[in-house]
Formats: C-alpha cells, structure tokens, sequence
C-alpha cells in the first residue's frame, strides 16, 4: 500500500512569463518544480524563491500529499490510469488515477527513473484505497 | 468514449472534465447593453452541427478551456485556452 505523506512546497500563481524563468533556472536536484498550470506552479525542496512578476502570490502550501513511486509501484498505477503515460522525461501529467484526480511527476536522474505520485491532500485515502 | 484534448495535459477522456455551456456570442443586430447583457447570460443557440463550447479540466490543470465540437458526430475539431471574453475561431 502507498505511503502519502505530506508535501510541504511553495504554491506560486504568476503570469505565465515570469514561471517560464522559474521553470527553466537551474536548481539543485533536491528541488521539483511541478507545473500545473500556464500560471500556476508548485515547488518542492527550495528554501528561497525568487519570483519576478508584480503581482505573484507566493505562498508556503501543505494541501498535497504524496509518493516517490518504485518502476514495479508506477507500472501498478499505470494499470489505473486510462490515458497513456508518456515517454518523455521529466513530465508532468495530471488526470484521473484510478478515477481520483492525481498528478504524477516522471522525471530521470543520474540513478534512474523517478516517479512522484501527489494529489490533493482530500482524495489521499481513496487514492490509497483504490490503488491497494 | 469520447475524448477532449486539454491544451495543457494532453487528450483526456470526457469524464475528466466538466460541461460548460456554449461559448456565448451575442448578435451585432443587438445593441442595447442591457438586452446584449441578457442574450449573453440566457439566450443560447444549440447548434446542431459545429459549436463552440467551454469545458473545465477538473481532473487536471483545473483550468477552463474552449472546444470546437461537433454536435451530430460528437467530433472534436478544435481546442484552445482562449478566454471566454475573446473573440475566437
């Protein structure tokens, strides 16, 4: 069974310009920066974030729970997902797992492939429950 | 099943996303603000043949988008994330 366990990350929403610098700087590798959305991005790992845009709210957000997932534990969620995975790395896909809604990050490191499984904090026990 | 291509997440299946009515456009022969205001809000057309509709990925990015759809075939010609406000397609 999946271990969900909060994420604490930074949530910014800012004009798409100002997240395309976010989302192309170079972090350390203990940083994931998800991009959920043109204008909507949520960084994990960072300790300080600079944000160029004049009207970008940043704030400190815990409403994500989530897994790193094994290659066995992310080909048994892919059994649960009606749309194909993709190939390319790193990529963030969002849609229904196991009919919850879901985002998995699929990223490559210099160890191998990784894969995050998050979703919102509400929908963590039946994420649980119908991928157990 | 039908599916929606969502402009941010790729093509989705229907279920993932939320109906959100036509795409409304008002006719230039109406010009009183206050009447184009409630064609805006309340007259539809229902278009059997090409529409223009809004949809909502809630399942996804959570962001609403617009499809082209054909409503006799169900086929899906085209989607965007022009704002609703825009003059498109």
């Amino acid at each position: 069974m999946l271990a969900l366990e909060t994420l604490h990350g930074t949530r910014i929403v800012a004009a798409p310009e100002a997240l395309d610098a976010l989302d192309a700087a170079t972090w350390s590798t203990s940083v994931t920066v998800l991009r959920f959305a043109p204008d909507d991005v949520f960084v994990l790992g960072a300790e300080t974030i600079s944000i160029s845009g004049e009207y970008a709210i940043v704030e400190a957000e815990s409403g994500f729970v989530g897994c790193w997932l094994t290659d066995e534990q992310l080909a048994h969620v892919a059994e649960h997902i009606d749309w194909p995975l993709p190939v390319e790395r790193p990529v963030l896909v969002q849609g229904f797992v196991a009919g919850v809604p879901a985002k998995i990050w699929l990223t490559s490191s210099a160890t191998g492939e990784r894969s995050l499984l998050l979703c919102a904090a509400p929908y963590a026990c039946e994420l649980t429950e119908r991928l157990a | 099943m039908l599916w929606l291509t969502c402009p941010i997440c790729g093509r989705r299946p229907i279920d993932e996303f939320s109906f959100g009515g036509e795409f409304p456009t008002v006719p230039d022969r109406i010009t009183d603000p206050a009447t184009r205001d409630v064609d805006y809000v309340w007259m539809f057309d229902n278009i059997a043949g090409v529409t223009t509709e809004r949809w909502f990925h809630h399942a996804g990015c959570r962001r609403w988008h617009t499809a082209r759809r054909d409503t006799i075939t169900d086929a899906v010609l085209h989607t965007g994330i022009e704002d609703a406000t825009d003059t498109v397609l």
